[in-house]
């Protein structure tokens, strides 16, 4: 799933995708999470924090309104950037599942 | 909602890999060539469609630990395109349902095929229409899915 969120944010920052497409693969991750018993889910991965970093932020900011004012795309490329290990996630920033 | 399947042309090849990421319990399709526009579900399973409503691709997730075992795996099959009609329009990045209870899960052990759904495979009609994923077809609906990927 990391693979694939970073495959979708770099999409959306190339202007090949809009925010449709990063919201449908929020929901889904948010969804598997909350239904499932705690067997069920994946185990705490090193990723885990800039990962649900990302998802949250794509659940704020991935609208037209949020694009409107230009701060989607600045902080989803710095979520990626983390994601990709290209900067390191601030101690402060919150990063946790459902 | 009703959903119909038909298998649309042959393909002459199927580009991309699917990989499972043991892990993340977590299914992907690399690379990605085209750009999903919506999906339909089976369990936490996404069957990517474009806006042609071709299936394109699978990705999602599908915990192995209370899959049964199985023998049996997918000898033949064909490879093309499968369609979907909705009663209603699809639209961009929203999941439609094609299970409404879960479907159970096999897993063949010794080939590492993932069998969601009914297992049968005598008679059946089977298609491949994207990378390591086979939908076996009864009366124009998806009774199963078969799934040979790459385990990581």
């Amino acid at each position: 799933m990391k693979l694939k969120l970073i495959e979708l944010l770099t999409q959306y920052a190339r202007g090949e995708i809009s925010f449709e497409p990063l919201q449908h693969f929020s929901w889904a991750m948010i969804d598997y999470f909350n239904k499932h018993n705690e067997e069920d889910l994946p185990p705490i991965s090193d990723f885990e924090k800039e990962f649900w970093y990302a998802i949250w932020e794509i659940q704020y900011l991935a609208d037209e309104d949020h694009e409107k004012e230009g701060v989607t795309q600045k902080t989803l490329l710095e979520a990626l950037a983390y994601l990709n290990g290209t900067k390191k996630i601030p101690l402060n920033f919150i990063g946790t599942r459902p | 909602m009703g959903m119909k399947f038909r298998d649309t042309k042959n393909l002459t090849e199927i580009k991309g890999t699917l990989f499972y990421e043991k892990e993340e319990f977590s299914l992907n399709t690399e690379p990605f060539y085209e750009n999903g526009f919506s999906s339909l579900l089976i369990n936490d399973i996404q069957l990517e469609i474009d806006e042609d409503s071709v299936l394109l691709y699978i990705w999602g997730f599908c915990p192995l630990q209370q899959a049964k075992e199985i023998d049996s795996f997918p000898s033949y099959y064909e490879t093309r395109q499968i369609s979907v009609l909705t009663e209603t329009p699809l639209i961009a990045g929203i999941s439609k349902r094609i299970n409404h209870a879960r479907w159970d899960i096999f897993y063949n052990k010794a080939n590492d095929w993932i069998c969601i759904g009914n297992p049968k495979l005598s008679g059946q009609h089977l298609i491949q229409f994207a990378p390591g994923a086979i939908a076996t077809i009864e009366n124009q609906e998806i009774i199963a899915l078969w799934l040979h990927p790459i385990f990581h």
